[in-house]
């Protein structure tokens, strides 16, 4: 064991009186100014780039104006984005109305779009259970409704003497309604 | 500008001459040894202005060449070591014999520092170099490697272990 510990010492003396030494000092610190030469040039390089293209950002007054520009920027969208939000608001609320009556749909697309805007301004009104059965069903009477009344305006056109006996009673019913009008 | 670069020249010899030494018993190499001290040098050159204390110039410089050459051990982690074996042995052990107690070439550091850290992790052999043979702290190990105190004396602690056994296995 103590001859163990002994050659331990011995080794770690040799070694440690050794001293590695390069073979030839001169030529490696010529090589190592070398390369700090073109490691210099190649940053001068990049450098003088980097200056031509960014310098001016270094300039105080023009940085000073850059950032209250961005400052401003950042308020003026916060405000469009505010205003934008608003008017989609406004908008949505008007919707509905707005459109009913619009004459380019047909009278089953009408419903549809009805239904579709009441939704979307989330009317109270619409149930969101109604399913794309019901609303079939509602468009399907609808259409019906619609066509027995075609029906019965094609009846009446066709018949002077019911157009003529159906004008008297809408004439008579106006007014009868108009004085109970007049008394409100 | 000229008088600058002088003294810069001045500072690269210096410096190489002390890192090269330390440098070459890590890699085991002279040719890996010479990359390590230029590339340390280079990486000193460019970043010599963020050093604040000029007092610590020695251990800002041993640390960037050292972990230079420990990331190099870790890159031939799986690489046997070129020079060890038969050879190296029978070279340590008539060293030993011999009494005139000439210097060992370059080599022959080189053969042996590689038999007696060949079955040793990248970290030992670092801090077996460093501790044993170039005489440091733990303390100083810590600063230039950024190893805790601990890790140090149980890697330094193996290492010794390992390195005992081959010595009495061998000679």
């Amino acid at each position: 064991m103590e001859k163990g510990a002994d050659n331990y010492r011995k080794v770690l003396e040799l070694l440690k009186s050794s001293k590695p030494r390069h073979k030839n000092p001169d030529i490696l610190e010529e090589k190592i100014m070398e390369s700090i030469r073109m490691s210099k040039a190649g940053t001068a390089v990049s450098q003088s780039f980097t200056g031509f293209l960014f310098g001016w950002t270094r300039i105080v007054w023009i940085r000073r104006a850059l950032s209250a520009t961005a400052v401003l920027l950042i308020l003026f969208l916060a405000f469009q984005q505010s205003v934008i939000i608003k008017q989609i608001n406004t908008l949505n609320q008007r919707l509905v109305p707005g459109n009913l009556g619009n004459a380019s749909y047909g009278n089953a697309g009408r419903i549809e779009l009805l239904l579709y805007r009441l939704s979307a301004s989330g009317n109270q009104y619409v149930s969101s259970d109604i399913t794309g059965e019901k609303i079939d069903q509602l468009i399907e009477s609808f259409e019906q409704m619609n066509s027995k009344y075609r029906e019965l305006l094609k009846l009446i056109d066709e018949d002077p003497e019911l157009k003529r006996l159906i004008e008297q009673k809408l004439d008579a019913r106006k007014e009868k309604e108009l004085p109970e009008k007049i008394k409100l | 500008m000229l008088g600058n670069f002088e003294n810069l020249r001045v500072l690269v010899r210096k410096t190489s001459e002390a890192i090269y030494p330390v440098v070459f018993r890590m890699t085991g190499s002279e040719g890996r040894a010479e990359d390590i001290v230029q590339e340390t040098m280079i990486t000193v050159w460019q970043k010599i202005g963020k050093l604040k204390a000029p007092g610590a110039y020695k251990a800002w410089v041993f640390r960037i060449a050292v972990n230079k050459c420990y990331d190099y051990l870790r890159s031939r982690k799986n690489t046997p070591e070129t020079m060890a074996g038969e050879d190296a042995w029978e070279l340590l052990s008539a060293r030993l014999r011999d009494d005139s107690a000439s210097e060992l070439e370059n080599s022959e550091i080189a053969s042996i520092v590689g038999a007696l850290a060949e079955t040793l992790s990248p970290k030992q052999k670092a801090i077996f170099v460093l501790s044993d043979i170039e005489n440091m702290t733990p303390d100083e190990i810590a600063g230039i490697t950024g190893f805790g105190k601990a890790s140090i004396k149980a890697n330094l602690h193996f290492a010794r272990r390992n390195v005992a056994g081959k010595l009495q296995k061998y000679l």
